[in-house]
């Protein structure tokens, strides 16, 4: 899936800069948001293939920022990240329309793997 | 009521806290990762330091992966304070235990293990208190062991009763009656109070080296 457009958004900035450069080093084009609101102004303007979501951020909620895309456009995959242990927020977020989910921190493998799974699956 | 609000508080900022930490590792991998990912850009360049930098990041990747580990063992910890009441899987919880008690463990010299169960077994309980009663009966081996002994923790249902045992093993304990010495012992005590309130149950059973705990299937 060649030229594979991938929207990151986490209030992270080192972690989504880093992982965005190692994206575009495995060919995937990445944009960054630092928030839930940057996330969805840049959505409106330039649909990505898929957007990778922190769900714990301050302001919107990655979960509020998924309700929010899944409403205006319901087949964009989103993969969710959680800082937590536990499973229960990526499950909750499975149950609003995300794709997957990954704990952080991630293994680069994985996420990719899940991208290409979540895209193939959106076509 | 001020006491467990003190719990649910102190659980929280935890549980917080390991979520930043989850975070910062997180950070550290993609760094090490983008650091490899450039190395194997220049893999024909210079060969000795680039193996030297190899093996350092991958060193530092072990260590995230074990800072990954103890901080979703503290938040699992910090979370059980959620409820006061709760769902409780016993196996789960023997699990996490010797997890967070693996650091006491080293410091005594003791080896400490949970010994594999494929079946859950579910009861409903005080989470907090019960990892303490295992917690308590885990310490008073620590006081009892000399260096190079083991114990390990199992769970199972006992007619209408779930039972965790803390056994020990040692090549020579230094004292007669090992039971006398557990049950004279201040933790002991407190052990006492942590299973009155879980409306459960502790001995000492000679025949096996076991301290064993019962807990009921629901405390309510």
């Amino acid at each position: 899936m060649a030229g594979m457009k991938v929207l990151l958004v986490d209030d992270e900035q080192e972690f989504v800069t880093t992982l965005g450069e190692r994206l575009k080093l495995r060919g995937i084009d990445t944009d960054i948001a630092m928030g839930g609101e940057a996330a969805l102004e840049i959505i409106e303007t330039s649909v990505p293939d898929a957007v990778v979501l922190d769900v714990m951020m301050p302001g919107l909620s990655g979960l509020d920022v998924l309700e929010r895309i899944k409403a205006d456009r319901p087949d964009l995959p989103v993969i969710l990240l959680t800082g937590h242990g536990g499973t229960q927020e990526g499950i909750k977020g499975m149950r609003l329309g995300a794709s997957d989910y990954l704990m952080k921190p991630l293994d680069i493998d994985e996420l990719i793997k899940k991208l290409h799974e979540a895209v193939r699956g959106a076509l | 009521m001020q006491e467990l609000k003190e719990v649910a508080f102190f659980g929280k900022v935890t549980a917080g806290v390991t979520h930043e930490i989850r975070n910062v590792l997180a950070i550290i991998k993609e760094s090490c990762g983008l650091m490899e990912d450039i190395l194997c850009l220049v893999r024909n360049e210079r060969p000795e330091p680039r193996e030297r930098l190899e093996s350092a990041l991958s060193r530092i990747q072990a260590q995230v992966d074990r800072g990954v580990a103890i901080a979703t063992h503290l938040n699992k910890f910090a979370h059980s304070t959620d409820q006061s009441v709760a769902e409780v899987d016993l196996v789960e919880m023997i699990e996490q235990v010797v997890f967070l008690a693996q650091r006491f463990a080293r410091l005594n010299e003791v080896k400490l293990e949970a010994k594999p169960q494929k079946s859950p077994l579910t009861i409903f309980t005080a989470p907090v208190r019960l990892q303490m009663a295992v917690f308590l009966s885990v310490e008073l081996l620590f006081n009892l062991l000399p260096s190079g002994g083991e114990i390990a923790l199992s769970a199972s249902k006992v007619d209408q009763m779930y039972e965790v045992g803390v056994q020990w093993k040692a090549q020579s304990l230094g004292v007669q009656d090992p039971q006398e010495v557990i049950m004279s012992s201040e933790n002991w005590g407190e052990l006492q109070n942590a299973m009155n309130s879980l409306r459960g149950k502790a001995g000492v059973e000679k025949s096996s080296n076991k301290i064993l705990l019962y807990f009921p299937k629901s405390i309510s």
